[in-house]
């Protein structure tokens, strides 16, 4: 799996509960629906674990985590320079 | 001289109707334009049949329309009832049923949330929408409008109407045990009692800049708003999810040079703690006041010594009254474990405490119920003359008038001092980020669940969010029941924060010799289990 499809697994599995949000798509608003604050450090802590990068605070706006694909290019970039 | 809330707002834009009054986002409104447009608005909703004392609810994320909203529903004679506007569409509708609703203001998004539920709303007549209306059939009768069409043309003249500060202001819908929320009636004394005594005691001026980050339902954006109103301040909504991103958060903080800021220490804590505080320029912040839930020590002392010039007051009070006692901080000792008071009764409120054989905590030690007197307190839940009763008693002090105190049930002792102390509920209403949970209402949510046969909801501490909510289940027949549905039902029915964290399924539950769950033994386990 890519990093995409392994952030909307977690998404659906652990953050969505309305069967209407189980279908996320990778452009998808995720700001207003699933990720609430507590969804929102829930995927840090997920994120952090296992693409093994740290979510500096800096990096914990909104832009990187609008979207399925901004959390994975965030993640990229991240790796990149080495988490 | 004003006697209803939407008179703070007429004074101050006739004083400064250039000032800005409102702030969101990268938009900004004046107290001329606040004060026009809500008149326009009020006119709208008069021209469709409000009537005073009818009941508007507000179903709005924060945004600009939902406090020219307020202002418009009271200026109409009604009082507004605000609705997450995440809420499923159920509790959605057992609020605009409990209170017969005649009118929502609110989204596309949420009335076709709505709209897919399906029980009695025969009381709503009209849905004000603010962005699109929504092009889904309506499965009755249901007019449905757009805002600015509503308000073009109309007047920008306050609507003559008359009223009372003894008439509704708001309702707010807090968590019931029984299952459904319970609407909790203030009056605009009841809110002006608070504003004035927010006003006076914070001395809240023109030049101040206040936050508000609560939402509408929440009693502490009452604060926010009118008291920041009835000064001609500015008042900068904090967009929602801004709490998710603190760093961000700091930012508005910093840019828009609050001077006031209320919220629940939880939001405080993810400041503190991610929100990069150090390095922001915050010397225009003079007041830091919160509200809801208990503010654990290490953290307050820490923002203690990174915002050192500010002050910090500890407010403490349910929605039934809102604030009813307040202590300011001092610094806190190093070795100091124990939480901050919640201090003495504000002035024009009375509070006291009785004890299990009917005496008044007047000594330091002594524990009690906590009671509260005064124009502060509600007018009583809305259809629920029974829940009503049981909350107040005849004050037992009263020197022969009859007059009510209302039960806070909270449990508080008295320290050398004179402060009260916040010791605990006798009952299951636990609170978690702020948010008031009755674990009641949990576990009737649970039961309406086919495959569950049994249900326990309880409370583990939890360092950031206060309290963390664990359900025991035990299912019913052999259908396949997980973590994942449990979950999901639990969210058609409730609002987030009350979808339980842990979900452990048990084949039996513990019993006491009466026969009751025994809920000392799961707490005691779930406790030993997360150490």
């Amino acid at each position: 799996m890519n990093t995409e499809e392994i952030l909307i697994q977690f998404i659906r599995s652990e953050l969505t509960f309305d069967q209407e949000d189980a279908n996320v798509a990778v452009d998808d608003p995720l700001l207003n629906g699933p990720l609430d604050s507590l969804g929102v450090l829930r995927l840090v802590a997920f994120i952090e674990e296992k693409f093994h990068v740290r979510v500096e605070d800096e990096d914990l706006v909104p832009e990187n985590f609008q979207t399925v694909r901004r959390i994975a290019e965030y993640i990229h970039r991240k790796s990149a320079v080495g988490g | 001289m004003g006697f209803l809330l939407h008179h703070l707002l007429a004074e101050s834009a006739s004083r400064s109707p250039e000032a800005t009054a409102i702030k969101f986002k990268r938009e900004n409104v004046t107290y001329g334009e606040l004060e026009e447009r809500s008149n326009q608005l009020a006119h709208a909703l008069i021209d469709v049949g409000i009537a005073p004392g009818d009941r508007v609810g507000l179903c709005l994320e924060k945004s600009l329309a939902s406090v020219i909203s307020v202002f418009a529903v009271l200026k109409a004679g009604a009082c507004y009832v605000p609705v997450d506007a995440h809420a499923p569409g159920p509790r959605v509708a057992d609020i605009v049923q409990q209170c017969a609703m005649r009118c929502l203001i609110t989204t596309a998004a949420a009335g076709e949330r709505l709209f897919k539920t399906s029980p009695d709303r025969r009381s709503l007549e009209r849905i004000f929408f603010v962005d699109d209306v929504p092009n889904a059939s309506l499965p009755y009768p249901l007019q449905c409008v757009g805002l600015s069409q509503a308000i073009s043309g109309q007047s920008k003249d306050p609507p003559a109407l008359g009223g009372t500060n003894q008439d509704l202001a708001y309702v707010l819908f807090t968590s019931g045990s029984t299952g459904t929320p319970k609407g909790v009636m203030l009056s605009h004394l009841n809110a002006l009692t608070f504003v004035n005594w927010g006003y006076e005691t914070f001395n809240i001026r023109a030049d101040d800049r206040l936050s508000n980050h609560a939402p509408l339902s929440f009693d502490l954006s009452v604060f926010d708003i009118f008291a920041g109103v009835k000064a001609g301040a500015t008042i900068s909504l904090v967009p929602e999810g801004l709490s998710s991103f603190p760093v961000r958060l700091a930012e508005l903080l910093e840019e828009h040079r609050i001077t006031v800021w209320y919220s629940v220490p939880s939001v405080l804590t993810l400041l503190l703690t991610h929100g990069k505080l150090q390095n922001r320029d915050l010397r225009d912040l003079r007041l830091i006041l919160f509200a809801g839930e208990v503010f654990p020590v290490k953290y307050l002392r820490r923002l203690m010594k990174l915002v050192p010039h500010a002050k910090y007051f500890n407010l403490y009070g349910p929605t039934e009254t809102n604030v009813c006692t307040y202590y300011e901080v001092e610094p806190i000792p190093e070795d100091q474990v124990t939480p901050i008071p919640i201090g003495k009764g504000c002035a024009n409120t009375e509070v006291f405490a009785i004890d299990e054989q009917g005496q008044r905590v007047i000594g330091a030690g002594q524990e009690g119920l906590l009671y509260v007197r005064g124009s502060t307190v509600m007018q009583g839940y809305y259809a629920r003359p029974a829940d009503t009763e049981r909350a107040f008693i005849r004050n037992p002090f009263s020197h022969g008038r009859d007059e009510k105190a209302y039960c806070t049930g909270d449990l508080v002792t008295l320290d050398t001092k004179g402060n009260y102390h916040f010791l605990g509920r006798r009952d299951h209403m636990i609170k978690t980020r702020g948010y008031r949970v009755e674990l009641g209402e949990i576990e009737s949510a649970l039961y309406a669940h086919p495959a569950i046969r049994e249900a326990v909801a309880v409370a583990l501490p939890d360092e950031l969010l206060g309290n963390k909510i664990k359900v025991f289940v035990v299912p019913e027949g052999s259908r396949p029941l997980d973590e994942r549905e449990v979950k999901r039902h639990c969210a058609r029915l409730l609002p987030r924060y009350m979808i339980p964290e842990d979900v452990e399924f048990r084949a039996l539950l513990p019993r006491t010799s009466t026969d009751k769950v025994d809920r000392t033994r799961l707490n005691a386990e779930s406790t030993k289990a997360q150490e």
